[in-house]
């Protein structure tokens, strides 16, 4: 047990037993975090964008997960409970968001924009700067969609499972996505 | 393999966002983000009391904490009870000595007295002189050597002049001589 707690590759049935046995929750959770934190962090921050916001969605995250993760089953793999966890947080935070400044979608990105204009962990070019804007324009699902697939190359089958989703909608919404990011860069072309 | 299918995806969707995966994308984040994140973590579960205590106490390698803790408990538990039962026998209400013992063996006496001296026609002549003899033993313990022989005319030396005309009449001539 000693020699996993130390893996950085452990598995998540080693995750696991380590989280369910009596006095090595608190290794377990360390291990979990070291194993997920950046591939969470990513996944979170392409839909905040800003790093303080990610940050603060990632701890949330995983204060979450340090709560609930005794009352995982198992019935999905460790990833996908977590993605969801992560989603619906990054998700909530952008709502409020937007119910705080009760902006239009439009305007939305556009604010989005300026904020990653100012985001000192931000150093994109204009053409990514225009892609943020056109990402943030999606629909909140076919947001999600489209950075599963384009930044992260999530299958489509985890991604089935991860938001419940049949692959066929979830390949449709993706495609619907570039269609709509294409037409966007269009607009601001002229 | 699954970069590639995503490019084969793109190929035929947007050759342009197929491009821009290639560049960088602008995002980056603090050196050694990561290595604080998990002390930022705990830090927030302590603030909210949401971390395990079993995990706390663990994880500080002193079980030794836990063990003197409960012995202090269990010492301060007992040292209460000391306490109770102290309390409990101090002001506990003291039953008063009550002469009723001596009372009634007094009152025993009298009524067993009586009693023989009014039915002393029912008592054949030995059993007066026994009870006459264990009324003396019990009263007043002989000296060891001294004999104690039970006679019934000590009984009647104690009667009143109107018991004894009472028991005369009772009696026969023959119980009157046994006697004597």
């Amino acid at each position: 047990m000693q020699a996993i707690a130390t893996k950085k590759n452990a598995s998540d049935e080693q995750i696991l037993e380590l989280l369910r046995a009596e006095g090595t929750f608190e290794r377990g959770f360390r291990l979990l975090m070291e194993q997920y934190r950046e591939r969470l962090y990513w996944h979170i921050r392409r839909i905040v964008l800003i790093h303080e916001d990610a940050d603060d969605v990632l701890q949330n995250t995983f204060i979450k997960i340090y709560r609930g993760i005794l009352q995982f089953e198992g019935k999905s793999k460790l990833y996908t409970w977590l993605y969801r966890i992560a989603t619906n947080e990054a998700i909530t935070h952008l709502q409020g968001k937007a119910r705080h400044s009760a902006a239009s979608l439009d305007d939305s990105a556009d604010m989005l924009g300026n904020r990653l204009l100012a985001d000192e962990w931000f150093d994109g070019d204009d053409l990514q700067i225009r892609l943020q804007k056109a990402i943030a324009l999606l629909p909140e699902k076919q947001r999600i969609v489209f950075n599963l697939r384009y930044y992260e190359e999530l299958p489509y089958e985890e991604m089935s499972a991860m938001l419940g989703t049949s692959v066929g909608a979830l390949k449709a919404s993706f495609h619907h996505a570039v269609k709509k990011i294409e037409s966007a860069f269009k607009e601001q072309d002229h | 393999m699954k970069k590639e299918s995503l490019d084969k995806e793109l190929e035929g969707l947007s050759p342009k966002l197929q491009e821009l995966r290639r560049e960088n994308d602008g995002f980056r984040l603090p050196d050694s983000y990561f290595e604080s994140l998990e002390e930022a973590v705990f830090s927030r579960l302590d603030a909210a009391g949401a971390r395990r205590q079993q995990e706390l106490t663990v994880s500080r390698g002193k079980g030794l904490h836990s063990r003197l803790f409960s012995i202090r408990w269990m010492a301060t538990a007992a040292a209460v009870l000391a306490l109770i039962l102290a309390a409990v026998w101090f002001f506990k209400p003291t039953p008063v000595a009550a002469p009723q013992p001596v009372a009634r063996q007094l009152t025993e006496e009298e009524i067993i007295e009586s009693y023989v001296l009014e039915n002393i026609r029912d008592f054949e002549v030995e059993q007066l002189a026994a009870l006459s003899t264990e009324h003396e033993v019990e009263s007043s313990p002989a000296p060891p050597n001294q004999q104690t022989t039970p006679k019934g005319g000590d009984l009647l030396d104690n009667m009143s002049a109107e018991e004894m005309e009472l028991l005369l009449k009772e009696m026969t001539d023959e119980e009157l001589e046994s006697l004597l």
